[in-house]
C-alpha cells in the first residue's frame, strides 16, 4: 500500500507539472509570392528561371505536427508551341517547425506534374524553407524536391508571413 | 472496505490520470483538433484586373482559427487568429496582414449561386451547397484589406473544385499603385483548401 500511495504521489506531479507547463502558440506560415532562380537551376533536367508560391500552414504550437498545403509553380523553358513550361508541384503538408523568428520549415509529400505530358510523379518528399521579413512581407524561400535541393531564393514580389498565432 | 479495493482503486486512480495527461499532451493530438479552423493556399485564374480577353494569375494563402475554437469571430469579440496572402501576378497587386473576423459553416448562398452548377470528373451535377466554408476578412498594416469565402468542395463526393468565392481585395502593386480586384467565384487551378469542424449551417 505505501509503494501504491508513493506511485500515486509520482503520477500527480508529473501532471501537475505537465498541466503547468505553456504551450507555445501556433504559427502561421502563409505566402503569395514569386521569384527567381539563378541561371543553371535545373530539377529533372529542365532548366528553371523562377517559382511562384502560394500555401497556408498551421504548425501546432504542442510540437505533434504541421496542416496545409503549398502550391508552387517552378517556371521552365519556353515551349516550342509557346508560353512556358510550368512544373506545378502540389504538397500536402504535415510536419513543421519554427527554430527561429520569422523562419519556418514544413515538410509534406508532393504530386508533381512535370507540364510535359508526362504522368505525374506522386509522393515526392519536400522541404520548404521560408523565411519572412516582418517590415515587408519580403522573404526568402528554399525548396527541396525528392533528391533535388533548388538554391534558396528572395521573392521578388508578393508577400510572405511566419507568425504566432496569438 | 478491503485492501484489496484500496489498492485496486489506487491503481485505477493512477491509470486514469496517466490517459487524462496522455489525451491532453502535446504527442498525442493537436488540442484544437476538429474545431473550426482552415488552411488553404494555391492559385486560381481571375478574370478581373487583367487585360481585356485575358487572365490573370493569383496566388493566395489563408490561415485561420478562433482564439476560442469558435465558429464565429472578430477582433473585438473572440479573437480571430491568422494572415493572408494576395498576389495578382499580372497586375501586380499584393495584399498581406492579420486575419480579423472569421466565420466557419457551409458555403453560403451568395457563394453557392456564384459558382452555378458544379460537375465532378465522372459528370455528377451539383452544387456548392453544403459544403465546409469560412468566410475570412482581414487588413494589412500596409493599409490592405481582404475579404474571401473560401470552399472546402473536394473531400466528399460528388468532388467538386475547392473554390474560393466572393473575393474582394484592395491594396498596392510593388511600385505603390492603389488596386482592387473582385471575383464572384473562381475554382483553384492547383492547391487545396481545408475547412475543418465547421459547423452545419450555411454562411452569410
Amino acid at each position: 500500500m505505501k509503494y501504491t500511495a508513493i506511485f500515486l504521489t509520482i503520477i500527480l506531479a508529473v501532471a501537475g507539472s505537465a498541466f503547468a507547463q505553456t504551450t507555445p502558440p501556433d504559427t502561421s506560415v502563409t505566402a503569395a509570392a514569386q521569384g527567381s532562380y539563378p541561371a543553371g537551376t535545373a530539377f529533372d533536367g529542365i532548366l528553371l528561371s523562377g517559382f511562384t508560391i502560394g500555401n497556408g500552414v498551421i504548425i501546432h504550437g504542442d510540437g505533434s505536427g504541421a496542416e496545409g498545403h503549398a502550391g508552387l509553380s517552378l517556371i521552365g523553358p519556353a515551349l516550342p508551341t509557346g508560353g512556358q513550361q510550368v512544373i506545378n508541384v502540389d504538397v500536402l503538408i504535415n510536419g513543421g517547425s519554427s527554430s527561429a523568428a520569422n523562419v519556418a520549415t514544413v515538410t509534406g509529400t508532393a504530386t508533381v506534374d512535370l507540364g510535359n505530358g508526362t504522368a505525374p510523379l506522386t509522393g515526392v518528399p519536400v522541404v520548404l524553407t521560408i523565411a519572412a521579413n516582418p517590415s515587408d512581407g519580403s522573404g526568402t524561400v528554399g525548396i527541396v524536391l525528392g533528391a533535388t535541393t533548388l538554391p534558396t531564393a528572395s521573392i521578388n514580389d508578393g508577400t510572405m508571413a511566419v507568425a504566432p498565432m496569438q | 472496505m478491503g485492501r484489496d479495493h484500496l489498492r485496486f482503486g489506487a491503481w485505477f486512480l493512477a491509470l486514469i490520470t496517466c490517459l487524462f495527461v496522455a489525451g491532453n499532451h502535446s504527442a498525442y493530438a493537436w488540442e484544437h483538433d476538429g474545431k473550426p479552423h482552415v488552411t488553404a493556399g494555391g492559385w486560381y485564374t481571375t478574370f478581373n484586373g487583367a487585360a481585356p480577353d485575358a487572365s490573370a494569375k493569383v496566388s493566395f494563402s489563408v490561415t485561420g482559427r478562433c482564439q476560442d475554437d469558435t465558429a464565429v469571430c472578430s477582433s473585438t469579440s473572440k479573437k480571430a487568429l491568422g494572415n493572408y496572402e494576395y498576389f495578382n501576378h499580372f497586375t501586380g497587386l499584393k495584399a498581406h496582414g492579420k486575419v480579423t473576423s472569421l466565420s466557419f459553416g457551409t458555403t453560403s448562398p451568395e457563394c453557392s449561386a456564384a459558382a452555378g452548377p458544379e460537375f465532378d470528373n465522372n459528370g455528377n451535377a451539383g452544387t456548392l451547397d453544403g459544403r465546409p466554408s469560412a468566410v475570412i476578412q482581414g487588413q494589412g498594416d500596409d493599409g490592405s484589406t481582404f475579404k474571401m469565402e473560401v470552399v472546402d468542395a473536394d473531400d466528399t463526393q460528388p468532388k467538386f473544385p475547392d473554390t474560393v468565392c466572393l473575393v474582394n481585395v484592395t491594396g498596392r502593386t510593388k511600385m505603390l499603385i492603389p488596386q482592387a480586384d473582385q471575383d464572384g467565384a473562381q475554382p483553384l487551378v492547383h492547391g487545396n483548401i481545408e475547412v475543418k469542424g465547421a459547423p452545419n449551417t450555411p454562411n452569410q
